[in-house]
């Protein structure tokens, strides 16, 4: 499986997530997060890590590591119950899914310099060979 | 006849033990700050110089305010200069306090500093693409997350262990005294 198919694997169930929340879905590397907060919305990215002891796209996939980052940006003033219902919706999804060694946060805060409420949860994952 | 369990003791081995897992909890803490030092940012440096090592489970709290004057001091947009290497990185802030003793050992590793969780990229604020960045956007899960931590713990075991004090076995000293030779 390419690095393109594994994001697609992990970033799949954010979008379902976002679809059954209302919320919009930003891949990483698209508009920056720091307009108004008028509309909520996500931001998933898949950073690859520690994977090119023995080779990076082309041979074993056991050495494959990434960090999977979602965060979630909506409004102040309207409660964290949105924020809440997403990422258990995302956190649930990651269950179900192959690969993943650790799970960090939801952590939710209002962000001091910017009209957000913001949530994170990160994901360790180790990319299986299965999954090919 | 009944099964029994049997327990012996090696005298001297118990302390040789101690001696290499003191060594190693110590040595691989003072190496993962300097990792996180020569990994994350570097602005003002006052961020990386604040890494803790405490003894114990216990927790480093986020009190310290940012130096005013060590950051005006600065240019905008202008850094301090990065050690070059991660072996000029200035390592925890006080040493990393010594184990005693033969109880399980725990390290507390932390930031004291207010806005460490925009320096962790924990919360967003710090990394711009259309700017110069002293670290890589999330450096610190990837670091804790993609397997960096894990092969920095195995490095500071096995040059431990390669320490002529571990090798040399110093218990046996002791072994020979316990046992007359």
């Amino acid at each position: 499986m390419n690095l393109q198919n594994i994001r697609k694997y992990y970033e799949y169930p954010v979008i379902d997530c976002c679809n059954l929340g209302g919320v919009e879905f930003r891949a990483e590397n698209t508009l920056e997060p720091g307009g108004d907060a008028i509309h909520k919305f996500c931001l998933a990215r898949l950073q690859f890590g520690e994977m090119a002891e023995q080779t990076i796209a082309c041979g074993p996939l056991s050495n494959k590591r990434a960090v999977f980052i979602v965060e979630y940006y909506g409004p102040k003033g309207i409660g964290p119950a949105d924020a809440q219902d997403f990422m258990e919706c995302v956190i649930c999804k990651f269950h179900d899914l192959k690969g993943v060694t650790s799970i960090n946060g939801p952590d939710f805060t209002s962000l001091d310099d910017r009209p957000y409420f913001f949530s994170r949860v990160s994901f360790g994952l180790q990319i299986p060979q299965e999954l090919d | 006849m009944p099964g029994r369990n049997t327990s012996f003791k090696l005298p001297g081995l118990t302390k040789w033990v101690d001696n290499i897992k003191n060594a190693v909890s110590q040595e691989a803490a003072r190496e993962i700050v300097k990792d996180l030092q020569f990994l994350g940012p570097w602005y003002s440096g006052e961020f990386s110089k604040n890494w803790t090592v405490k003894l114990g489970k216990t927790s480093i709290g986020a009190t310290k305010e940012r130096n005013s004057k060590s950051w005006f001091k600065l240019p905008l947009g202008q850094t301090t200069t990065k050690p070059g290497g991660r072996d000029q990185m200035p390592g925890p802030i006080s040493g990393v306090p010594r184990p005693q003793g033969r109880k399980s050992i725990f390290y507390t590793i932390g930031n004291p500093m207010k806005y460490r969780n925009i320096a962790l990229d924990l919360e967003p604020g710090r990394f711009d693409p259309n700017k110069k960045n002293t670290a890589g956007q999330d450096w610190y899960v990837l670091y804790v997350e993609t397997g960096l931590l894990d092969k920095r713990l195995e490095v500071s075991t096995q040059r431990v262990a390669n320490q002529a004090k571990i090798k040399g076995f110093k218990g046996l000293k002791d072994t020979r005294g316990e046992l007359g030779l």
